[in-house]
């Protein structure tokens, strides 16, 4: 039993392949491949006598490849640099294969390898993944430990496979009562990978390129409302950017300002509450609908809350404390009302605006002369009214939509020549145009719109719904105002979505599709693009329901759970009492179940006694109370036709061994037995 | 039927067993750290597997009995062995148990190694196995407890249950002298004079007769043999069964262990010889015999010898 068979080394090398490939996705190429080469010298060695190197090599590797991980990572703590030390370490212990040591600490290292990866990705392939992996590594647990004949690999599956459905309710129980708690022991990891997203600089093409990206950003439902809002009011906030040079907009630290002052809970008004399931984006932006209120972790542990607000000068903008690099999950409120300067006094506010109309770095010649002619013109009154005419002005001139404009550098170039862009052009146009004529202009960026989930009951925002506005200043109302040029020129990109509207998806126009979809549209025809449309979306309502499922229940929903059920501050350490009895009580339930073929007599018995029913049933003859089996068998001689007796012939002799003698029958001799029995026909 | 009490069936985790436990907790630990309840999941299942793989480590040793069939007897330095019978009333089958010794004087890990295998036992069946005990010194030693465990399915528990049987081990002196075997009434310096051993070879033969168990090997027709009939021991006209008396006496300036030893050889030779012989010891007298009986009789009274009552 202690000795290492071929067959183990064979399945453990298995197991060890099948739990890194997942992690193919998250780790750097050249660890995941220095891994994967190891692991093929190592399985080669099994079919081939080829070199393996001893310890001291695999130590040495060993040695380098740390060395390169805290290279690449800066650190082996997090959740990326500990997966790639696994990862590494896993596959050089192959080589130190001897003892059934070895073999028991890689198989609990495949466990680990699991975990790592869960780390990394929650999503309801992986629950699958994770619930069969465990099945297999506990399967090759248990081969080290049951006699290996030939396929008894089946039953071992499947006895592992028993064991974890029996382990099922306990897990389900343990989920909702061991009691959570909050620590800090490990570092959250600042992951080096930055999936394209946005960044704090808004210039011509950048965000044209993010709209080929089909990736989800976030998930967002609307507890406090029956349906989905329109999508063109959705426009979810994500940086402002104020600092700005034609084309080319980026965010600024402002040196002085005033704060709006916050708006408290009783004046917020109508505010729609969202709850957002960011995805790993690995970046720091948070999108709330505009204008957001407050964002809060729920339940959170306060070290980990990952919201900071960023409001001093009147942004109102969230960011994380660190880059996501887990799903997160927070509320957010958003006011429909803009809030408001009323208490600033005349010069704080004049020094504020100032910094929203700086026109230095612009270089605008003819449209600085345009805007003089357009204001001898047309007299603009106010700031709105400015935002009016150039609104007008950009939907009465040939103003066109296009993901792939001609290439430009200036304002001048594109209000005057090329008049084809995408967002980004128009909202960096709009604000450079209202900064040169006097009004205080920024751009945002973020999202706008999103898809509505196949039941309706939630919202996808992927990245393609990327999109940039412009806010002004309104002196009368003494707040930020929306403005979005883009509006202008394609009304639907705000109803329909970026991708729907744009003439890269013309294919597909109306269905939302990009990459794949575009794909799929373009092989087999529209039907088939709308079908793998809808497919995709009632394939994300069960994978979000799980997600929801996963992120809400924490700390605080536990609390909570117990509060409704009306144990207040003792529920921990209820719950905790309960779980172990109810754990206990399942090992009893487990313990009668192995246990209940336990008498061999019993069954035996059954058989025989179904036997006489039906004897007596059949042909009226009844067993004596003191009869024994081999003399009620000869006093049926006769009275069962003779096939039946022939039949019945090796079954009194089997159950007279088997009740009288030592050789008991087994579970599967009882079935085929009672098969033969019920078949038989008696007359 | 007859239904014994069931024996005690002990069970504790493994050090793999607690690694394993300890894995879950660490897993926890990091499903707290990262909030993550996918690896919450993954802990829970494993803390699941740990206890209720601990209800199948128990339940393969129920309805288990072992019995002992013999144990034979041996010469100091030579391993011995103990012939147990592993019957299972269970319906279900049992696999990957283990009888072993719980020898003191084996360590820990030679005791593992020595461990006696058993993949298999369906329901009903019965199986002897032979387990081994570590070497002894000469004397009457109690039959140490045998171990039936199991770490059965997943190697995270080990069941056991100890059984401990009436019975001795009779450990032999070894057999090992310088003097030959002499007939009747010889003393030690009168032997040392005459080296030569006895041999009295029949001159005719007579007849065959069944070899039995302990007689010389030269004896046997192995001709015969090799025509496919069955070993058989040749007799010769005018053969005599040799006999001696072996006596402690005999060797009275040797140590009690040498006396012994010289005994023991003596005893073998003249059982080889097939002649009739008795031994006297300060303490026991085993009267007249021949053949495997009086071998035992003879080898085990040497075993048993206790030296403080001779003197």
């Amino acid at each position: 039993m202690k000795l290492i068979q071929p067959e183990h080394e064979k399945f453990l090398l298995l197991l060890i392949l099948l739990n890194i490939l997942p992690h193919y996705f998250d780790l750097p190429g050249w660890i995941f491949f220095s891994a994967l080469t190891l692991w093929m010298w190592r399985a080669f060695a099994l079919v081939r006598k080829i070199y393996i190197p001893g310890p001291w090599i695999a130590n040495l590797l060993g040695g380098l490849f740390a060395l390169g991980i805290y290279l690449e990572f800066g650190a082996f703590l997090g959740e990326l640099a500990t997966a790639s030390l696994l990862v590494i370490m896993t596959v050089l212990k192959t080589f130190y294969l001897r003892r059934y040591r070895d073999l028991m600490a890689l198989t609990f290292l495949c466990y680990f390898l699991l975990m790592a990866k869960l780390l990394n990705s929650q999503s309801i392939t992986m629950s699958v993944f994770m619930l069969v992996d465990v099945i297999l590594i506990t399967s090759v647990l248990a081969l080290y430990h049951s006699p290996l004949d030939k396929g008894s690999l089946g039953a071992v599956v499947k006895r592992s496979y028993s064991l974890a459905l029996w382990a099922l309710p306990a897990v389900a129980l343990l989920f909702f009562l061991f009691p959570r708690f909050q620590v800090g022991l490990l570092q959250r990891s600042q992951s080096p990978q930055a999936i394209t997203g946005f960044s704090e600089e808004l210039r011509p093409g950048h965000i044209s390129n993010l709209l080929r990206n089909e990736a989800l950003v976030f998930r967002a439902t609307f507890p406090n409302q029956a349906n989905l809002p329109p999508l063109e009011s959705l426009y979810w906030r994500g940086g402002v950017l104020s600092r700005g040079s034609g084309l080319f907009w980026s965010a600024q630290p402002l040196e002085l300002g005033v704060s709006p002052r916050p708006l408290s809970r009783d004046s917020w008004g109508d505010y729609v509450v969202q709850e957002i399931f960011m995805e790993p984006t690995q970046q720091r932006w948070l999108f709330p609908l505009d204008h957001p209120v407050q964002i809060s972790q729920p339940t959170d542990d306060r070290r980990r809350r990952v919201t900071v607000r960023d409001d001093r000068h009147g942004l109102h903008i969230y960011r994380s404390r660190q880059d996501l690099s887990s799903r997160e999950y927070y509320l957010a409120f958003s006011s429909r009302q803009t809030p408001s300067f009323h208490q600033a006094t005349e010069e704080q506010l004049q020094s504020y605006l100032e910094q929203y109309l700086d026109t230095s770095l612009f270089e605008a010649p003819r449209a600085v002369q345009w805007l003089k002619e357009i204001s001898l013109r047309e007299a603009p009154q106010s700031e709105s009214d400015w935002a009016q005419l150039l609104f007008r002005y950009f939907q009465q001139n040939k103003f066109t939509y296009t993901l792939n404009p001609q290439p430009v550098e200036t304002v001048d170039e594109f209000l005057f020549e090329t008049r084809q862009g995408f967002c980004e052009h128009y909202a960096a146009t709009g604000a450079s145009l209202l900064r040169l004529a006097g009004v205080p202009a920024r751009v945002i960026v973020g999202f706008q719109g999103g898809t509505a989930s196949l039941l309706g009951d939630y919202l996808l925002v992927r990245y393609y719904d990327a999109h940039a506005w412009v806010e002004y200043w309104s002196s009368a109302s003494q707040s930020w105002q929306r403005w979005d040029p883009t509006a202008a020129v394609e009304p639907s990109r705000l109803s329909l979505g970026a991708s729907a509207s744009s003439d890269l998806f013309a294919g597909n126009r109306g269905w939302g599709l990009t990459g794949s979809g575009t794909w799929v549209g373009q092989m087999l025809g529209p039907e088939w693009a709308r079908t793998y449309y809808q497919a995709r979306l009632a394939w994300d309502q069960v994978e979000s329901s799980w997600m929801r499922f996963l992120m809400r229940y924490d700390y605080g929903a536990q609390q909570d759970l117990f509060a409704r059920w009306g144990f207040g501050r003792a529920g921990r350490l209820l719950m905790s009492i309960v779980s172990a009895v109810a754990l206990i009580l399942l090992m009893l339930f487990v313990a009668w179940w192995l246990g209940r073929k336990k008498d061999p007599l019993s069954a035996e018995l059954e058989l025989y006694r179904s036997l006489n029913k039906k004897i007596l049933r059949k042909v009226k003859v009844e067993r004596g109370i003191a009869e024994g089996p081999l003399d009620f068998q000869r006093r049926l001689k006769g009275v069962l036709k003779p096939e039946a007796e022939l039949e019945l012939e090796p079954f009194f002799k089997r159950f007279v061994e088997a009740r009288y003698g030592l050789r008991r029958m087994s579970a599967e001799e009882v079935r085929s037995w009672r098969r033969r029995l019920k078949s038989l026909d008696l007359v | 039927m007859l239904q014994l009490p069931e024996k005690r069936i002990y069970i504790l985790p493994t050090g793999y067993g607690i690694l394993f436990l300890l894995s879950a907790l660490a897993m926890i630990l990091t499903g707290a750290t990262y909030s993550n309840n996918l690896v919450y999941i993954l802990a829970f299942l494993l803390f699941s597997i740990f206890f209720i793989s601990m209800v199948h480590t128990h339940a393969n040793l129920v309805g288990l009995r072992l019995h002992l069939l013999e144990c034979t007897d041996a010469s100091a330095g030579e391993a011995i062995q103990v012939s147990v019978q592993l019957e299972s009333s269970a319906r279900v089958t049992k696999q990957a148990l283990e009888v072993l010794a719980l020898d003191p004087l084996f360590k820990k890990k030679v005791r593992e190694q020595s461990a006696e295998g058993v993949n298999i036992l369906s329901s009903g069946e019965v199986k002897v196995l032979s387990v081994r005990l570590a070497p002894r010194p000469r004397g009457v030693h109690p039959l140490p407890r045998l171990r039936l465990s199991t770490t059965f399915p997943l190697g995270l528990f080990r069941a056991w249950i100890n059984f401990s049987f009436p019975g001795e081990v009779y450990v032999y002196p070894q057999p090992q002298g310088s003097l030959p075997l002499y007939p009747q009434g010889a003393s030690v310096t009168q032997l040392e004079e005459r080296q030569v051993g006895v041999n009295v070879q029949g001159v005719e033969f007579e007849e065959h007769r069944n070899y039995q168990k302990g007689e010389s090997y030269r004896r046997i027709d192995w001709k015969a043999y090799a025509r496919n009939r069955p070993l058989l021991v040749k007799r010769y006209s005018g053969e005599v069964q040799e006999n001696y008396s072996l006596r402690w006496e005999d060797l009275a300036p040797w140590s009690e262990e040498e006396r012994l030893s010289q005994l023991a050889l003596w005893i073998r030779q003249a059982q080889q010889k097939d002649a009739i012989y008795e031994l006297k010891l300060p303490t026991q007298l085993v009267s007249w015999g021949s053949g495997k009986e009086q071998f035992k009789k003879c080898q085990r009274s040497l075993a048993a010898f206790k030296g403080g009552a001779a003197a």
